[in-house]
Parts: structure tokens; sequence; C-alpha cells
């Protein structure tokens, strides 16, 4: 791996969480490349999600830093677009989709100023990229897991931010449109994005993604997928249990 | 009943449009949070507040005890986050202690209080069911610039508070501060229940926080149409139960404006789109739907064992591949040119039926 600082997206130093004392992240230390598809992977409970949320300042971490392009995270969060899980919010809130998609401008637009006629357009051609723009009027709470996904994904899109994180993008969608994001997330990565995933489907890591960082509490190995996501790493990330998810050599 | 529309008439119902207003705009708020009983809370936690504000100026203008109910109000929710954040009770517990210790002073105070004297008349008792009646000009402009401060700052935070609600953690990527916004949408639930304190009184506030915009999200689909429409609920409950109050001898108003905005709950969950009636009727189409799709799929299997597949059968057969279908339906799938009546009870599929019935079969399985 480079060491040049500038190749380096998201720089995470013996980041540590703990909630009540137990740890959750334990002395994490992690550098993740530009114009990567990076997937983080490891059983229930191993502190992805909260590795993403401390990254991102949502969870204040108990010991640690995080530097984007060099720089500290508060003064980069633009640099980041975030896709969280997507049953983490209310799909029965009383909006539609074009709304939801704006919500990417308003880290540009800061307090108070609402979005105009150039964030409402620029919102509708991501909705074109996702292949959701003849839905732009359509209440939330009718659309099915693969369209929420998308419009997740047209949301942080609008941003165009350099550094995309996802929470499980592919929970609960469809084949169509878990290749169809994928895509998107390829075409990223080859306009030198970069992309980290948390991912749990062991069989599609090495199609997918480019880097691979496994991690139970602790750290357990980061590096080219060819190179990391072998045997000897999946026992140390799953225990015993991972022969039963896994046909992976 | 008479009712005399006169001067204080007209400033009550002044006051009744300003406490819908502000109500109507923090309830869809509220309610969207699930923070409903944050309001009952805060509420209840007012009463100490005007009794101690009270105490220390044997003053009872309303500006005086509203600024010690708001005083409550802050100090109340402040404990109630405290606990939630510190302590590993639940948000429901934490109200409830809050709701309970803070409401249970308050009633001693009041009591205490009524026994001194000189105070007998303060007319304290009043803010625990409300009393439109007690508002006078002064109030009125007081209300008017809480208001004016609850919609000012919801139209200039109108991005913020609706990002924050629905995904705070992405809010705060997005470079905003979520304990900022949530701590101005606090401060503005506060005012909006004390607005609503001298005419709705302590005790049944809340329902002014929760009721309106969950009428209103039964029938509108967007935030800020489901804010005007909870305005307008909020403030139609308002000017009738000032209107019933000020006619009947003695009924206190907040009570009789909770009792009118329940009626439109009621009304909006049996009636609106969502509502339970309609989700019967279309139970009920279904319901049909599948028992005709049934009976022209029975038929079409009893006529299978024969070179005719518009072979008639006798109804009664059915009885063995679940119920006997009643005529009017069996006349229904006649008259939409599906089956056919042989004679009494002897039924067959028509062409059309049979073709109908294949696509019901291919459906099912």
């Amino acid at each position: 791996m480079k060491k040049d600082p500038t190749e380096i997206a998201v720089s995470i130093k013996d980041l540590t969480v703990a909630f009540d004392k137990k740890p959750v992240l334990w002395d994490i230390d992690l550098d993740i490349p530009k114009g990567a598809l990076t997937a983080i992977v490891g059983p229930n409970g191993a502190g992805k999600s909260t590795l993403l949320k401390a990254a991102l300042t949502i969870i204040k971490p108990t010991a640690g830093r995080v530097d984007i392009f060099g720089q500290p995270i508060k003064r980069q969060l633009s640099q980041i677009a975030y896709i969280p899980q997507r049953n983490s919010v209310d799909w029965d809130f009383p909006t539609n989709v074009l709304d939801v998609v704006l919500m990417g401008t308003y880290g540009d637009l800061g307090w108070i100023k609402r979005p105009g006629k150039k964030e409402k357009n620029r919102a509708l051609n991501v909705l074109e990229k996702v292949g959701m723009e003849t839905f732009y009027d359509r209440q939330i709470s009718q659309l099915s897991g693969g369209q929420q996904q998308r419009i997740f994904l047209a949301r942080a899109l609008v941003q165009n931010a350099a550094i995309y994180i996802m929470d499980e993008p592919f929970v609960g969608v469809d084949a169509v449109t878990e290749k169809a994001i994928v895509t998107l997330l390829k075409e990223l990565r080859d306009q030198q994005k970069t992309v980290i995933v948390v991912h749990h489907d062991l069989q599609t890591i090495d199609e997918y993604f480019d880097w691979v960082f496994l991690l139970n509490v602790r750290q357990i190995a980061f590096g080219k997928v060819k190179n990391t996501l072998n045997e000897e790493n999946l026992r140390l990330t799953y225990g015993g249990r991972h022969s039963f998810i896994t046909a992976h050599p | 009943m008479t009712l005399v529309i006169d001067y204080p008439v007209i400033i009550s119902l002044i006051g009744a449009i300003l406490i819908g207003l502000t109500s109507g705009i923090i309830s869809c708020y509220s309610v969207l949070k699930e923070q409903s009983l944050l309001g009952d809370a805060i509420a209840h936690a007012a009463l100490p507040g005007l009794c101690i504000a009270f105490l220390l100026t044997l003053n009872k203008s309303p500006m005086v005890l509203l600024m010690g109910a708001m005083s409550a109000g802050l100090i109340g929710t402040l404990f109630i986050t405290a606990i939630i954040q510190k302590s590993i009770l639940k948000e429901d517990t934490a109200l409830g202690v809050i709701l309970s210790v803070f409401f249970g002073f308050g009633t001693l105070l009041l009591t205490m209080i009524q026994k001194i004297p000189t105070a007998r008349q303060s007319g304290l008792e009043e803010y625990l069911f409300g009393n439109a009646a007690s508002i006078l000009k002064s109030d009125i402009t007081i209300m008017s610039i809480l208001a004016i401060l609850i919609v000012g700052s919801t139209l200039l935070f109108w991005k913020e508070f609706k990002c924050l609600i629905f995904d705070p953690d992405f809010f705060q990527t997005q470079g905003f501060s979520p304990r900022k916004a949530n701590f101005i949408l606090i401060i503005l639930t506060v005012i909006s229940i004390i607005i609503g304190l001298q005419s709705v009184g302590v005790i049944l506030m809340s329902a002014m926080i929760i009721a309106p915009a969950t009428a209103a999200r039964l029938w509108q689909k967007k935030l800020g149409a489901m804010m005007i429409l909870s305005i307008i609920f909020a403030t139609t409950s308002g000017i009738a139960g000032v209107l019933l109050s000020s006619a009947v001898y003695r009924l206190p108003t907040g009570p009789t404006i909770v009792t009118v905005i329940s009626l439109i709950v009621i009304i909006s969950l049996i009636f609106s789109p969502q509502g339970l009636l309609r989700q019967w009727i279309r139970k009920k189409i279904n319901q049909r739907a599948i028992r005709l799709d049934s009976i022209l799929s029975n038929l079409y299997t009893l006529a299978k064992t024969h070179d005719d597949l518009t072979h008639p059968h006798d109804i009664n057969t059915f009885n063995v591949l679940g119920e006997i279908p009643p005529l009017y339906l069996l006349q229904k799938l006649e008259s939409d040119g599906f089956i056919y009546n042989h004679k009494n009870n002897e039924w067959g599929l028509t062409n059309v039926g049979i073709s109908k019935a294949i696509q019901v079969l291919q459906r099912v399985h």
C-alpha cells in the first residue's frame, strides 16, 4: 500500500468505542485507499455500523481520531456521503422522493437557506442515474425495498462527495437493484471516488470489491481482497462458524 | 344556553386561534418524532412552576405565572433528557417519573395556596382545566409574540426540522448539529404548551400536542399540507371549545376543546383514506373477489373430468370443496357472463368463464 497521505481517503487511528465500559470497537487502525471499493466485513455485533458511525462523528468515540484526506473529519464532512441502513428511518414519514433526495443538498445550503431550482435539477439528475426519475413525486411509503435503497443512493450522489459510506445497502433489495447499485459503485470508483461498504455476503465480496477489512471488535485483517479473504482470516473473524456461511476457498 | 359574542368572548376566540396555530404546528413535530408524551410531561411539569411563581410574587398576572410555568416545563424537560442519557431508565419511565413527581408537587402547592386567605381568589386552580374567559387583552399580546416566534422558527428551520426528524444521523453528516436543532424544537414545544395553559389547562394540554397532527396525518401525505390541516383542526376545536364554554354556564374550556379535537381524531380514524372504513371496505371487496374466483375454479375442477368443460354441476357438490356459494354471487357471475344456469341448482362455466378460471388457477399456482 502506498504511504502517500493524499492517496489515503480515510485514515482511522487508535479508534476505540465503548458503551458502558464494554468495547464495541477496540483500537482500530485503518488506512482506506482513495479510488477503491472497500468492504467492511464481520459477524453480527462486530462493530461494523459503529465503525461507520464513529468515523462520521455520529457516535463519539472513546478514543482515537479519523482523518479525511489528511484533515480532521470535523472539517471534511462535506467530502463524505453517508447512506445509512434502509430500516434506520421511518418510511411512513409524510414526504416524497424528491424531498428525500434534496436532503443531500442541505449540507451545501447550510442553516436556514432552502433548496431552489438549481438543487431540484441536481436531484432530478441523480434520480435519473438510479433509474427513479419517474418516481420523483411518489410518496416514500409506497416504495419497495429496492426503490428505497435507490433513493438513499440518489440522496448521497446529489452531494457529489469524494467518499461514499454505505451501511448494508444490499439488505432486502432484489437482485436487479443489487446489480444496478454495484454497477453504480464501480462507476464511482472509476471516477476516483472512494466507496466504503458494510457488507455481509461473503460470496460476493470478491466480485464486488477491491479491498476488504475484516472486523470483529478488533481488526482482523485489511488488504486486497485476493490476498486477504482466506480461510485463516475468515476463521479468525467468524470463529468456527464461517464454514456454515461460506464456500469461499 | 345563550351565546353572546361580546368583547371578552372575542378576546378568548383570538386566544383560541393562536393556540390552534401554535399547537397545530408543534403537534406535527411531536407526533412525527414519536415524542407526543413529552408534551404531556411538560404540561404537567408546568403546574409547580405556576404555583411557585405565585408564591414568590403573590402576583396572579398570567405573564408572571406563565414565566414560572415555562421555567418548570424546561427544568422538567432537562430532567427527562438527563434521566434518559445518564441512567439505564427508558424514555417512558423518565416521562412518567417527571410527570408524576412535578404534578404531584404542583397539586400539593396548589392546595397550600388555597389555604392562604389572601390567595383564595388567585384563580390558580383554573389552570388545571383551563378557562378561556380568564384571558385578557394583555395576555393576547404575549401570546401573539410567542406565536410569531413559533411560526417564524418553523418557516426558518423548515428543512432542518424535517431532516432532523426523518433521519437524524444523516442530518449530522450534512454538518448540522442535531443537538442544536432538537434544542430549538423543544423550546418551541414548551412555548406552545405555555400558550395553551390558560385556555386548555395543564391536565389536557397534551391532547392539543397529540391530536391535531394525529388526525391530519391520516388525510395528508406531505408535511406542509399535513401541518396546515393540523392547524385547521386545532383552531376549529379551539374556537368550538371557546364558543361552547362561553354559552354553557360553568362548562370548562379545556375539556370542551379536547372533546372536539378528539371527535375530529375519531372521525379521521374512521373516514380518512387510511381509515378503518376504507380498510374494511377494501377487505370486503377482496373477500368477495376471492369467493367469486373460487367458484369459477371449483366449477372448472369439477368440469375437468368431462370432455365438455361447460358441463354443469349441482351447486351442492361444492359442499365437498369448501362452501356452497350463495345465490347472489352466482347471479353476479352469471350477469358477468362467466357462468350459466342449466336448471335449478345446476351451474356450468361459459367459454369466457373457462378462460377466466384458467387465469385464476394460474395466478394461484
